[in-house]
């Protein structure tokens, strides 16, 4: 029996996962697994770990893991900053047969260092595993190819319809044709943080429920997303800050701009609102030069 | 079709059966001479009526008076009081068993059927027989007249049913009233025979209906239609029409096995229900003939069928008792869905009723088609992913579902198409692409996908008795003992709580409790079915939902009530018929009634939200319900002290009787004190003086002991605070009173021994007083008593010689206010009705904006501007004549797409779809926006566009996080929703729906003469104009005004704000301002303000033509009031002297607009420059320069106008 499937022993902890409850992820017992599973378990925990920004622990329990040296590699990367290359991590993707988090974790790395091409080609080699297709539907989303994401998706579509990782991705590529799709994303992300309350899930809804105007809604959302955060005491996503700035906006309040763009700041310098943000502000100086003499 | 089965009483052999037409009651009559009367709804048995000596078989209610009818095997025919619980009358004549009794619905007529082979009426006002039908030859088993005509229909065991026409009894009974007096008429009235040699006079056998074998043994009328239903002893059940002149036989419904007793047509729809010795009630099509739906019962045979006049409830009489019942569910299967509710009406239409319009749809589907005529939906779910609806029908094991698309637009009850359909009893959404069934028999849940495959088959091991949605992914599954949480996905049950027979649920709207509702039981539990708590209802529970702050509200037969999570509850409303509670907002409680109708029930939230907020201890919100509303009643009142706060309730009290309770039970003396006053009665001064003894209220105590004249406990406490004085004045008190055991006492306390010693030889006691004497050291006094007793000293002996003298110890209570033995405090309540908490501040905020609103304006001079709201109440902006020469260009602004970079994905079809500045600044284009607006309207300053820019930039991106690592995806707002082609897709440009507030705001602004602000806020709004997108040439239109609005408001108030920097010295630019002020096109209301500044300026500086005709212009807009009467005298005045001191730049009469830079006129026909963006006007001299109203643009640009409509 496929020990995902609803019944299995990993269904819960991969729902958990995908969702990002890795506050529940992280509680699993990892002796209630059976033999086989256990080390796919490991891995979720791991990563939740990894997700929760606690390396340390992370590294600790990756001792037990198969893929010990891939995740302390893995973390070596993330601790040191985006612009690193990681010669553990990179000889893991030069070298064949992947598994299934060899391939994951790489081309996320690849991903990370601006090497999108190569992460694609990475994950590609994957076979039948819907996480690297979600990755893969992620990055074509995030450099305008929504085609190709589709595509992706329809192929995947033929042997995993019911599963969280395919409906999530395909919730994405929803979200980005919009239109009638908006309505079916929203009672998608409806549905899914109501069973699954997390910071990700909540923030799926807080997006289609901008995409379709409901501005009072998005706000009581928000609030809810600073709840959560708090009751499980863990960090935001600074993209909750970009969408609030957003609202903001929406509602005619902008007044709490520049302490939202410092809070991701702090979270993440990198965040593409910021590089987005900056350069627009540049291109506005520019103008206002060009136009003054 | 589905009989419910709602009251059973076992009795032997109950023959006849009555329904009260208001009350819940019927009347039973038995084979042993008893008739009960019971209330069907209760379940209790009210009374029993013995009068009758053997069989009673026929009763009836009187319609409208609370009297009804018995008649009986002897031979009698009985009329009783129901509030007497007495037999009133006998009726005799009949010669044998009478079978059935009925009243008329409107003449005092009795009709009555008998074994005699006679049909009697009888007045029962005057007693009397008044007509006897006779012509059966054989039994009559029943008789009953028509509901509106003068007709009457008997069956007989003759074979025949017959149909009387009365009317000729009608009219000698209800004779006209002037022919009442002769004594003539009334003789002759009387004397006339009942019946000619015929037979037929008053009554006389319209038709004789043959066709029945057997004897027939009852006959009705339909209470519309001119149909006639017959049952006999052929076990057929026959239907009969009739015409004005004839009656033949229609059908004959053929299916019961023995004797049909008795067999009548539904009073609403289309249906015959017939009983039979057969042991079966059988309802028949009444258009088809055809049976529908038999009940069979094993050992009763049915005598009788009852229908009641109004309500959807039959009663039958069988051999062990009698059973009320009703045919089929009657409440509407419904959905809520956010502001939609989808119903089914009674015509088996899917309809949508949109709670905030309050508008229902027309019918939208039919679902004729769909499972068996006869059976209502049981259950309707919806889908709003898939704009679909999931309905189940039919019982136990004809059980269908059907899943059907609802069409997209609603055009009329269209015929359903891809039905997917199957067997279960029940089936709902549990996801946006899955629905979940379950069948009764084999106990089998199964997942099923859209297109009716399964996907999951779980088998349970135990029955269960329904099943309802509970969130996505689960269900509750009902059973007769318990309910359970299960997840269908992962087969796996969450929860489980102990309840017996659940019906219907109700999840609160954050799904954190859920209400499960029994016939008689509510049980609230939490979403892990946690037992919050559970309530015992007596009438049937109907319904419940949630309102938005978390109050259960729910229905029973007969009221809407309330319940809170602590399980205190009440009535707030009671109602004529049932409703089904769908959703409750504010104070509206959104209902269905059984005609398959929306109602919408207005409620009083108020006591529920005040319990709710006293019990949740939101004492803001508890005090805010007390100052805004009028709470009375005994019911709040107890609830108040049941709960422990009676200093609220004293908020709600005048009786001093309860006031004097309440403020003792608070502890508050100061009210008590006061109401005691009032009452003056020994008992409250009693009991305030023991609540301030508790307190330690030193003065009250003493006022309650004086007013009780208690003046022995009046000393001691004195004594006891150590008021030596007062002691004093008790002990003259007592002397004066000549009162020789309180003496002693006070000068027990006072330690005054003489006076004691006074005392007590008044009273007669010298021994006490000699020994008093002695034993204080008063030898001498001492030996003065004995001398006067005649006793010698020397034999008297006292007890004791040691101490020799005792004194009281001094008495002295430093302060007796410390030692209180009860702490009365101020509640929270007492305190902010004392008006001493912040927590009032929630009435500030209010008053805040009221200052705001019609603060007094200082500044702006001696302008009062507080009416001048109420001239602008209604037309908003709408500045009518209008002439300024903005030249909306067709011309197409040719987008020459030299630098604009491809671009992929959402952002590259905007660009592409773009055609206003604001779309290009919100696909981050900037450059090619400041290009667009450059061009179109000469913008040149482009700094105070900065946060404009931004914002329509930001206001469109979103970002979702997607996978753990990876970049956030980006995502879009569009501007509408609903656009599906990638070649119409379009940003959405944020800011459009605040101009109205932000103008609003300006006005404010304005009126409150915050002049540079006003200006700010104005030109706020041009800057969102210019990066808009508005859809139709109407709202750019509408945009084009709004920034002519602001052009006119920024122009007039820089002229005010100009005129108010001037030196005190330049009167004459001075007054020029305050004209030209009043030239800027402004609403009537504020254009007062500048004239009145004009005016009251003209005036002071003696220039009174100017005065005069702004006067006058004043006085065409404010025509009443003070302001009015000054400026009438103004101009009075200034008429009469007519001459202007010092000449200023402006002649009223001619047209001229003004510089906005300069702030001098530019006459018609002379030179101007103009700028595009707002049309503002300047003098030649001003070209080239940043025009001063925009503050962005150049003024005399070349442009091609400003482009809004994408």
């Amino acid at each position: 029996m496929d020990s995902f499937s609803d019944s299995g022993e990993l269904y819960q902890i991969r729902q958990q996962f995908f969702t990002g409850q890795y506050v529940n992820v992280i509680e699993s017992d990892l002796l209630s697994f059976s033999e086989t599973n256990r080390e796919k378990a490991l891995e979720y925990i791991v990563r939740a770990y990894i997700g929760l920004g606690k390396y340390q622990k992370a590294r600790d329990l990756s001792l037990d893991s198969e893929s010990s040296q891939l995740f302390q590699d893995f973390v070596d990367f993330l601790e040191l900053g985006a612009d690193s290359e990681n010669a553990g991590i990179e000889a893991v993707i030069q070298s064949p047969p992947h598994s299934e988090l060899s391939l994951v974790l790489g081309g996320i790395y690849l991903a990370k260092l601006g090497r999108v091409e190569e992460s694609l080609a990475l994950l590609h080699l994957h076979q039948n595993s819907l996480e690297c297709v979600s990755l893969i539907v992620q990055l074509y989303l995030i450099t305008n190819r929504v085609k190709k994401a589709q595509q992706e998706l329809e192929i995947s579509s033929r042997w995993a319809q019911d599963s969280i990782v395919h409906n999530l991705a395909e919730s994405w590529v929803n979200l980005t044709l919009g239109g009638s799709l908006y309505q079916s994303s929203f009672y998608f992300f409806e549905e899914i943080s109501q069973q699954h309350t997390s910071i990700e899930t909540l923030l799926g809804l807080l997006v289609v429920s901008l995409q379709l105007h409901h501005v009072e809604e998005s706000a009581d959302i928000v609030t809810q997303l600073y709840e959560v955060a708090q009751l499980h005491g863990i960090q935001l996503d600074p993209s909750v800050y970009a969408n609030e700035i957003t609202i903001g906006i929406l509602k005619g309040d902008t007044s709490k701009q520049e302490e939202l763009r410092e809070k991701i700041k702090q979270s993440n310098p990198n965040h593409p609102y910021l590089l987005d943000y900056e350069a627009r502000v540049e291109q506005f100086d520019a103008i206002v030069a060009r136009y003054h003499e | 079709m589905k009989m419910l089965t709602k009251f059973e009483s076992k009795s032997s052999k109950a023959k006849g059966v009555a329904f009260h037409p208001k009350r819940p009651w019927i009347l039973v009559s038995l084979h042993s001479s008893t008739i009960q009367l019971w209330d069907y709804r209760m379940g209790t048995l009210i009374d029993r009526f013995e009068d009758h000596d053997g069989p009673v078989r026929g009763v009836d209610f009187h319609p409208t008076q609370p009297y009804f009818v018995s008649g009986g095997d002897d031979y009698s025919i009985k009329v009783w009081s129901l509030q007497t619980r007495k037999c009133l009358f006998t009726l005799s004549g009949h010669l044998d068993y009478v079978r059935t009794v009925f009243f008329h619905y409107d003449l005092p007529w009795i009709v009555s059927a008998s074994d005699d082979q006679t049909i009697r009426i009888w007045n029962w006002q005057n007693r009397q027989e008044i007509a006897c039908l006779t012509g059966h030859n054989h039994y009559v088993m029943s008789a009953k007249f028509h509901p509106s005509e003068d007709l009457i229909v008997s069956a007989s065991l003759d074979q025949t049913v017959r149909v009387w026409d009365i009317t000729g009894l009608r009219k000698k009974h209800s004779a006209p009233a002037n022919m009442r007096n002769t004594y003539e008429d009334q003789f002759a009235r009387q004397n006339m025979p009942q019946q000619d040699i015929f037979g037929n006079t008053d009554a006389m056998v319209k038709y004789v209906l043959e066709g029945h074998d057997k004897g027939v043994n009852w006959a009705d009328f339909h209470p519309t239609l001119p149909l006639i239903v017959s049952g006999a002893d052929d076990r057929l059940v026959k239907i009969w029409r009739m015409s004005e002149h004839k009656a033949w036989e229609v059908d004959t419904c053929r299916g019961h096995t023995n004797n049909v007793p008795c067999v009548l047509f539904h009073p609403t729809q289309d249906l015959i229900i017939s009983v039979g010795e057969d042991k079966t009630i059988r309802t028949w099509d009444l258009n088809k003939r055809t049976p529908v739906k038999q009940f069979k019962r094993d050992n009763d045979r049915f005598w009788l069928i009852a229908a009641h006049p109004e309500i959807n409830l039959f009663a039958t009489c069988h051999d062990s008792g009698v059973m009320v019942f009703k045919l089929d569910r009657e409440r509407p299967a419904h959905s809520v869905h956010q502001d939609s509710l989808y119903f089914i009406n009674n015509e088996k239409q899917v309809q949508v009723y949109d709670y905030r319009t309050k508008k229902v749809s027309l019918p939208m589907l039919s679902l004729k088609k769909i499972g068996k005529p006869w059976t209502n939906f049981k259950t309707l779910s919806y889908n709003p992913a898939e704009h679909s609806i999931l309905i189940t029908t039919g019982d136990a094991d004809n059980a269908y579902y059907a899943l059907v698309s609802l069409p997209k637009d609603v055009t009329g009850a269209i015929e359903p198409t891809n039905i997917r359909e199957g067997t279960a009893n029940f089936a709902c959404f549990i996801a946006r692409n899955r629905f979940v069934t379950y069948v009764k028999s084999t106990k089998t849940l199964e997942v099923l996908d859209l297109n009716n495959s399964v996907t999951k088959s779980i088998k349970l091991d135990y029955t269960v008795k329904d099943v309802v949605y509970a969130g996505p992914g689960t269900v509750l599954l009902l059973r007769s003992n318990s309910v359970i949480h299960y997840d269908v996905q992962q087969r796996k049950e969450l929860a489980e709580i102990q309840v017996n027979n659940v019906k219907y649920v109700s999840w609160s709207a954050d799904s954190r409790y859920v209400a499960l509702l029994s016939k008689h039981t509510i049980t609230i539990a939490t979403r892990k079915l946690e037992l919050v708590t559970s309530m015992h209802e007596t009438i049937r529970i109907k319904s419940a939902e949630w309102d938005e702050s978390g109050v259960l509200i729910y229905s029973t037969l007969n009221h809407i009530k309330y319940t809170l999570l602590n399980g205190d509850n009440g009535i707030i409303k009671t109602l004529a018929s049932t409703l089904y509670i769908t959703k409750v907002q504010g104070r509206s409680c959104f209902c269905l009634n059984r005609n398959g109708e929306v109602e919408v029930a207005t409620i009083d939230p108020t006591e529920y939200r005040f319990k709710k907020a006293l019990v949740n201890k939101n004492f803001t919100e508890v005090l805010r319900i007390i100052k805004n509303s009028n709470l009375v009643g005994q019911n709040i009142i107890g609830y108040l002290q049941k709960k422990g706060y009676p200093e609220i309730a004293l908020q709600f009290v005048q009786d001093p009787q309860t006031r004097f309770e309440l403020s003792l039970e608070c502890g508050n003396l100061d009210i008590a004190l006061e109401e005691a006053k009032k009452l003056n009665n020994a008992v409250p001064w009693s009991k305030l003086g023991r609540e301030a003894l508790g307190q330690c209220n030193v003065k009250i105590v003493e006022l309650v002991f004086q007013q009780l004249k208690q003046l022995d406990r009046l000393s001691f406490f004195y004594l006891i605070t150590g008021d030596i004085t007062k002691l004093s004045k008790m002990l003259q008190i007592s002397e004066h009173r000549g009162d020789l055991s309180a003496i002693v006492q006070n000068s027990i306390y006072l330690n005054d021994i003489e006076k004691r010693i006074k005392a007590y030889l008044e009273g007669g006691l010298a021994p006490l007083a000699y020994a008093t004497a002695k034993s204080n050291g008063l030898d001498e006094l001492a030996s003065q008593i004995a001398e006067s007793s005649g006793i010698a000293e020397a034999n008297i002996k006292l007890p004791f010689t040691e101490k020799k003298f005792v004194s009281l110890p001094q008495v002295k209570i430093p302060n007796v206010n410390d030692w209180p033995l009860k702490q009365a405090q101020l509640s929270f309540f007492e305190q902010a009705i004392l008006g001493q908490v912040d927590a009032l501040e929630l009435k500030d905020e209010y008053q805040e904006e009221a200052r705001l609103e019609t603060a007094p304006v200082d500044s702006f001079g001696e302008i009062d501007f507080e009416d001048a709201q109420d001239l602008e109440e209604d037309d908003g902006w709408d500045l009518g004549d209008e002439d300024l020469d903005v030249d909306i260009d067709e011309v197409e602004e040719t987008l020459d797409s030299e630098d604009v970079p491809i671009v992929a994905g959402e952002v590259g079809n905007w660009l592409k779809n773009g055609r206003t500045a604001a779309v290009y600044a919100a696909a981050g284009q900037f450059d090619r926006a400041a290009q667009i607006l450059n061009k179109q309207v000469g913008v040149v300053e482009f700094e105070p566009l900065r946060e404009r820019f931004l914002d329509v930039y930001q206001a469109s991106k979103l970002y979702l996080a997607g996978n753990q690592g990876l970049d956030p995806i980006p995502s879009f707002i569009r501007a509408d929703t609903e656009e599906d082609s990638a070649s119409e897709v379009l940003p959405f440009i944020p800011g459009l729906d605040t101009l109205e507030f932000r103008l609003q705001e300006g006005f404010k602004l304005f009126r409150a003469a915050k002049l540079q602000q006003a200006i700010e806020e104005f030109r706020t709004i041009i800057y969102t104009v210019v990066l808009s997108t508005v859809k139709t040439q109407e709202e750019e239109e509408k945009l084009f005004q709004v920034l002519q609005t602001c052009r006119e408001y920024i122009l007039g108030l820089s002229i005010e704000l100009a005129r108010r920097q001037l030196p005190q010295d330049q009167v004459k630019r001075s007054l020029e301002l305050a004209a030209y002020f009043t030239r800027a096109k402004l609403q009537p209301a504020h254009r007062v303000s500048a004239l009145q500044v004009a005016m009251t300026q003209s005036f002071k500086h003696k220039n009174f033509i100017s005065a005069s005709y702004f006067s006058g212009e004043f006085l065409k807009l404010v025509t009443s009031g003070t302001r009015a009467e000054q400026a009438q005298k103004i101009k009075l005045k200034s008429d009469q002297i007519a001459n202007d001191s010092i000449e200023i730049d402006f002649d009223p009469y001619a047209e001229f607009d003004i510089c906005a830079g300069t702030f001098t006129p530019i006459y018609k026909g002379s030179r101007f420059a103009s700028e595009s963006l707002v049309g503002a006007k300047y003098q030649v001299s001003e070209e080239g320069k940043l025009c001063s109203i925009t503050k962005i643009t150049q003024i005399g640009a070349t442009s091609s106008g400003l482009r809004l409509l994408n």
